[in-house]
């Protein structure tokens, strides 16, 4: 999908009146972001965005996810680990200590 | 006589004539410009060509705008008009002015850098991508041509010469491509930074925005007081009702308009229309009203 963010209250406006009027090609809004669907519409949605506010305006193509295929395991295990810990006030860090999974410090680095 | 009405205006039509007086009745001059012209004339008072009438006034209001030609069918943004009427009577609106001044301000330092051109660069990048890959496919073209020719014993140095020159081709158009790349990153990262300041910037706006309208609602009911009595004080042929609030007001814009005039108490003339004048019921009761210096037209 097409992840439209805008920066200034003329963009914000114009991306509300693009919502308004084109609803088949927006899937979802959200206040001043709304990402539209992935078809040759929703490009030209986002160029003329592009156009007429250049930088006040971010365009970045987005895929789902796939936590099997885009994240180590170690960082998936982790994940499922600590949402399983006992005590729900203990800090990742703290939970990670002493154990395999990876330092919060340590996952900030590791691009995926 | 107030105190405005005692210093005379001066008006000079094209024809040359003039016309003096604290009120200017052009109802029966022929060689008199439109009400928009004089309007004109008014607020900008030295005439703009030789062929425009120049008024010599007192320097109009923030208020005058709004009210400078009183006639059937007007517009008024009324809310914008009791604003202005309540600066003039020294109302900040709470503080809300100042505040908004120091936003304006600061949007105005907030304004982002200029960003290097990024579709120039997104351009390069994609043309360079869709280069390497024709390249590429050439490359594996020729290579299968070579090795089809080689097996049926044919003569392989043309179509090794053309390969060579095809990877050597590759090879440069590979390295514009890393180079076309790292320059857009470089620049997206700045538009990254840049981003912060732009949300910066829209925050204050918003905020300007908010105390724009604050200071517009608390300054139209600073000045309602004034404008309710004025309302009040029209004759019945007008048929206004000022309510209790600035939504409240029943009337037609140009009744709101006079209440605004005769509130502001102004020096410099408004352009009343003859058949204002005769809903007043004549010149004098009209003069009377708006307090102020007229010209009829």
């Amino acid at each position: 999908m097409l992840l439209v963010v805008t920066y200034s209250r003329p963009a914000r406006e114009t991306l509300r009146n693009v919502c308004r009027t084109h609803e088949e090609t927006v899937v979802r809004r959200f206040g001043r972001a709304a990402l539209l669907a992935e078809t040759e519409f929703g490009a030209f949605l986002a160029c003329r965005l592009r156009e007429k506010h250049a930088a006040d305006v971010q365009v970045e193509r987005t895929e789902p996810f796939n936590e099997f295929a885009d994240a180590p395991a170690s960082v998936r295990t982790a994940a499922a680990a600590y949402e399983a810990r006992d005590s729900p006030s203990t800090p990742y860090d703290k939970f990670a200590a002493g154990t395999d999974h990876p330092s919060s410090a340590a996952m900030r680095d590791g691009d995926l | 006589m107030t105190a405005a009405l005692r210093r005379p205006i001066r008006v000079r039509l094209p024809d040359g004539s003039l016309h003096v007086g604290p009120v200017v009745d052009l109802r029966r001059v022929e060689a008199a410009p439109d009400a928009a012209t004089l309007r004109r004339a008014v607020a900008g008072g030295l005439p703009a060509e030789p062929a425009a009438p120049s008024v010599v006034r007192p320097p109009p209001t923030p208020v005058h705008p709004f009210v400078s030609h009183l006639a059937a069918g007007i517009g008024l943004d009324r809310r914008g008009a009791l604003a202005a009427l309540a600066r003039l009577r020294g109302h900040d609106a709470d503080g809300a002015l100042a505040e908004l001044d120091r936003v304006r301000k600061a949007i105005a330092d907030a304004a982002p850098a200029e960003t290097a051109d990024l579709a120039a660069a997104r351009r390069r990048a994609a043309e360079a991508g869709v280069e390497t890959d024709r390249l590429r496919e050439r490359a594996a073209t020729i290579r299968g041509r070579v090795e089809a020719t080689r097996d049926t014993g044919g003569d392989v140095a043309a179509a090794e010469t053309d390969l060579a020159e095809t990877m050597r081709r590759l090879s440069e158009v590979a390295t514009e491509r890393v180079a076309a790349r790292q320059r857009l990153a470089a620049l997206e990262a700045e538009v990254r930074r840049s981003r912060d300041t732009r949300e910066a910037r829209m925050r204050l706006e918003d905020r300007a925005a908010n105390l724009e309208r604050d200071a517009r609602r608390a300054l139209a009911a600073a000045a309602y007081d004034a404008f309710a009595a004025a309302v009040t004080a029209l004759p019945p042929t007008f048929d206004a009702d000022a309510g209790t609030g600035p939504g409240e007001f029943d009337g037609d814009p140009l009744s709101a308009a006079l209440a605004v005039a005769r509130a502001a108490s102004l020096r410099a003339p408004v352009v009343v229309d003859p058949t204002v004048v005769d809903r007043f019921g004549g010149l004098a009761p009209s003069v009377r009203y708006l307090s102020g210096p007229v010209v009829v037209r």
